[in-house]
C-alpha cells in the first residue's frame, strides 16, 4: 500500500531526493483515516486508500524519472525486485498467519471465502477476483472476507507492473531520440494525463449507482489516483509547484492549506463509499486536491503543513502504514463485536490496538530487516526468496482443508 | 477451494462468452397450459423443453447452483442470468436491466423462461404490472414460454422494509398482467409450497435460509428446485425430473453463496 524511497534498493538510486517526513505522515493520516472508516467511526475514511494512491502515482514515478534522467533508462528488473522486497513480505506473512487463524476458529463460510480469495490476492488480482464474485454485494448481508480489503493492493500492485513498463519504452525512446533521458519527463507528463482522462472516463462509464464496486474497485477506474500522483511528480508540473513555492510562498502555503482543508472537507462529508456523487467528480476532486497536496508538500518541507505531517505520532504511524493496512481487516473481522463481546470505543480501540501491535511486530521483524538489512533478499538469492514464497503459499491454499459443504438431506426435500 | 476456484472461473467465463444452447426442440411452443396458480396457463404439452433460462436476483443466484446441477443430469440446456443486487424487471435500475435483458434472451434462445419476483420488484400495482407485461413480450417475443415464480418470504431489514407492502403485492400484479395478456400462456407458480407463509431459518433440523433472513441455505436451493422440476413436469410432461440423489450431493453446495450457512 506504501511506497517508500527509503527502501527502493540495496545501491543507492541515481539522483536520490531527500526523503520528506511530510509524506510519512500523510501515510499515516491515510492509514488512521481507514482504521476508523472500518470501525465505524469515520464514513468518508475511505479515502485514506484515494490517498494511498496518489502518494504511490508521485513517489514511484519520481522514482522512474530520476532513474530515468541519471541513467537514461529505468532498469525494470531492479525496480520490479524493488518492490518485491518491500511488499511481499509482510503481505505473505500477513496471508499464511490470517489463513491459519482462520481455520483455526473462523466458521466455515469464513474459511472458505479465506481459501478462495488468497490465491487471487497471491496474484494481485485480488480486486477483479472479488468484482467477479459480487463480493461488494455480498457485503451488505454481513459476509465479511478477511481479504476484502486488499483489493487496493492489488490496483496498486497492477500499477507498478505497468506504469514502469510504459516509463522505460518513453525513456528509452526519448534517450534514443536526443540522448538525453531527463527529457522524458515530459512525454510521461502527456502520457500520465491522457491515461488519467481515460480512466476518469472508465469511471464516468461503468459507475452504476444500484452498485459502484466495479468503479470502486477497478484498476481502469481507479487508475487516475496513480496517475495523478504520477503528474505531480513529472518535471512539467513539479517544476511549476517548485516554482510557486520559491517565488510566491504565501500563494504555495495557501494553496497547501487549501487542499489539506478540501481533502479534511470530502473525509467529512462523504458517507461510505456507495455514495454516488464520488464517482461524478468527487473522487477526482480528492485526488486532485491529494496530488496537489502532495507536489507542495515535497517542495517546502519547512513550511507549516510539511511540520504538522511530520510529527512523530503520524511519522510512526506512516511508518507501519502497509502492515497495519494488512493486518486490521483480518482483525477487525476476526475480533469482531459479536466474538469479542466488546461494543463502541471499547470495541474499536482494542482491535486498533491489536492491529497496531501486529503492524509494528510485522515491520520491525519482517518488512524491515527483508528491505534495508538482508542480503540474500537481493539478485539471485531474492530470486530464489520469491520463488520459494510463491511455492509455499500455493502449498497453503491446498493443504489446508476446506470445510465439508452444508449436507442435503436427500430425503427431507419433499 | 479447487470447486470454489473453478465455480469462480466458471462464472466468469460463462458471463464473458455467448451463451450456446440446443436448438428449440418444441418449436411452436407449448399451446396452451394448466396453470396451478395464475389464470392464463399453457396446456401441457409433450415435448419436454430443450432449454430453460432462469432469471431473478441473488437468491436466484444460489437457487440456480442446484437447478444446474439438476439439469445437468437431463438433456436440458440450462442457463442462469440471475444477478446479485438486480435482475428485477420493474423497480429500482430496472431499466438498466432492461437494456440487456431482451438480448440475453435472445441470445440463449431458451425454450422456457423462468422468472422469479426479485426482491426488487417495487412500484405501483400499475408498475409491476407494466414490468411483468414487458416482460411477457420479450419473452414471446423471443419464441419462449414464461413462466413466473412468486419469490421465497423474507424477513425484511430496514433496507427491504419500506418495500414489503410492494412485495406482497407482486405476485398479484403478476397474475394480473398475465391474465390481461389474453390467451397467452404463462403460469404464476406459488412457491409458497417449498417456502411457507413466512421465513423460516431451519426445516426439520437443516439450515433451509440463510440466517440473513433473505437468501437460502443449500437444503432451501435443494428443496426449491426439486418442487420446480416437479412443476416444470406438469407442464412439460415430455420432461422427466432427474432423480435427486443423481444431483443434490454435488459440490454445488459448497459454493460461495451459501457461505452463511
Amino acid at each position: 500500500m506504501t511506497t517508500d524511497p527509503r527502501a527502493a534498493s540495496a545501491r543507492p538510486l541515481p539522483g536520490r531526493r531527500a526523503h520528506l517526513p511530510a509524506l510519512d505522515g500523510l501515510r499515516g493520516a491515510a492509514v488512521i483515516g481507514v482504521l476508523l472508516f472500518h470501525t465505524g467511526r469515520l464514513d468518508g475514511g475511505f479515502l485514506g486508500v484515494d490517498l494511498f494512491f496518489v502518494l504511490s502515482g508521485y513517489l514511484i514515478t519520481g522514482l522512474l524519472l530520476r532513474e530515468a534522467a541519471a541513467t537514461g533508462r529505468v532498469d525494470l528488473p531492479a525496480f520490479w525486485g524493488r518492490r518485491l522486497r518491500r511488499l511481499l513480505p509482510a503481505l505473505a506473512l500477513m496471508l499464511a498467519c490470517v489463513t491459519l487463524a482462520v481455520r483455526a476458529v473462523g466458521p466455515p463460510g469464513l474459511v472458505r471465502s479465506t481459501l478462495a480469495d488468497g490465491p487471487w490476492v497471491q496474484a494481485n488480482l485480488a480486486n477483479w477476483h472479488l468484482l467477479a464474485s459480487s463480493a461488494g454485494y455480498w457485503d451488505r448481508f454481513g459476509a465479511d472476507r478477511v481479504f476484502g480489503h486488499l483489493w487496493s493492493i492489488a490496483v496498486e500492485e497492477q500499477f507498478y507492473l505497468l506504469w514502469p513498463l510504459l516509463v522505460a519504452l518513453v525513456a528509452l525512446a526519448v534517450g534514443r531520440g536526443n540522448g538525453r533521458g531527463d527529457a522524458a519527463g515530459v512525454p510521461v507528463a502527456a502520457l500520465a494525463a491522457c491515461l488519467g482522462a481515460a480512466s476518469v472516463l472508465a469511471m464516468a462509464l461503468l459507475a452504476d449507482p444500484a452498485d459502484p464496486t466495479r468503479a470502486y474497485t477497478g484498476t481502469d477506474t481507479r487508475a487516475f489516483s496513480l496517475l495523478l500522483g504520477a503528474l505531480a511528480a513529472a518535471p512539467p508540473v513539479r517544476d511549476r509547484l517548485a516554482r510557486l513555492v520559491e517565488r510566491n510562498p504565501r500563494a504555495a502555503a495557501a494553496a497547501t492549506a487549501a487542499s489539506a482543508a478540501a481533502i479534511a472537507a470530502l473525509w467529512l462529508l462523504a458517507d461510505g463509499s456507495d455514495s454516488f456523487w464520488l464517482y461524478r467528480g468527487g473522487l477526482l476532486a480528492h485526488a486532485l486536491a491529494c496530488a496537489l497536496l502532495i507536489g507542495l508538500l515535497a517542495h517546502a518541507p519547512g513550511g507549516p503543513m510539511s511540520r504538522a505531517l511530520a510529527c512523530a505520532p503520524l511519522r510512526w504511524t506512516g511508518g507501519i502504514s502497509y502492515s497495519l493496512y494488512l493486518w486490521h481487516w483480518p482483525v477487525i473481522v476476526l475480533l469482531s463485536p459479536e466474538a469479542t463481546g466488546l461494543s463502541g470505543w471499547w470495541w474499536t480501540a482494542a482491535v486498533c490496538a491489536v492491529s497496531v501491535a501486529l503492524a509494528a511486530l510485522s515491520t520491525r521483524l519482517v518488512e524491515d530487516p527483508v528491505r534495508y538489512r538482508a542480503r540474500w533478499a537481493r539478485g539471485r538469492g531474492g530470486a530464489v526468496a520469491v520463488a520459494a514464497v510463491t511455492v509455499a503459499l500455493a502449498a497453503l491454499w491446498i493443504a489446508v482443508p476446506a470445510p465439508e459443504p452444508p449436507a442435503v438431506d436427500i430425503t427431507a426435500l419433499d | 477451494m479447487n470447486t470454489t476456484l473453478a465455480n469462480t472461473a466458471l462464472r466468469a467465463l460463462t458471463a464473458a462468452v455467448p451463451v450456446l444452447l440446443l436448438t428449440a426442440a418444441c418449436a411452436g411452443a407449448p399451446a396452451g397450459s394448466a396453470d396451478p396458480a395464475g389464470p392464463a396457463a399453457p396446456e401441457p404439452t409433450a415435448a419436454g423443453p430443450s432449454g430453460v433460462l432462469f432469471a431473478g436476483d441473488s437468491i436466484a443466484v444460489g437457487q440456480s447452483l442446484p437447478l444446474a446441477a439438476a439439469l445437468a443430469q437431463t438433456p436440458v440446456d440450462f442457463h442462469s442470468i440471475a444477478s446479485e443486487g438486480g435482475g428485477n424487471v420493474v423497480g429500482p435500475f430496472s431499466e438498466e436491466n432492461w437494456k440487456t435483458l431482451p438480448g440475453e434472451i435472445a441470445e440463449a434462445a431458451p425454450d422456457v423462461v423462468v422468472y422469479q419476483i426479485t426482491t426488487y420488484d417495487w412500484g405501483t400495482r400499475e408498475e409491476q404490472e407494466e414490468g411483468y407485461r414487458r416482460l411477457l413480450d420479450t419473452v414471446a417475443d423471443a419464441g419462449a414460454d414464461l413462466v413466473v415464480v412468486t419469490a421465497p418470504p423474507i424477513r425484511p431489514d430496514d433496507f427491504y422494509a419500506p418495500h414489503m407492502e410492494d412485495l406482497e403485492r407482486a405476485p398479484l400484479a403478476a397474475r394480473e398482467a398475465v391474465r390481461e395478456a389474453g390467451g397467452r400462456t404463462a403460469p404464476v407458480l406459488d412457491a409458497s409450497a417449498v417456502w411457507g407463509g413466512e421465513y423460516t431459518r431451519e426445516r426439520e433440523g437443516t439450515a433451509d435460509r440463510s440466517p440473513d433472513g433473505i437468501h437460502t441455505c443449500p437444503q432451501g436451493a435443494a428443496r426449491f428446485t426439486r418442487w420446480l422440476l416437479d412443476e416444470l413436469a406438469v407442464l412439460y410432461p415430455g420432461f422427466t425430473p432427474p432423480e435427486p440423489e443423481s444431483w443434490a450431493g454435488g459440490d454445488w453446495a459448497a459454493d460461495e453463496h451459501f457461505a452463511a450457512c
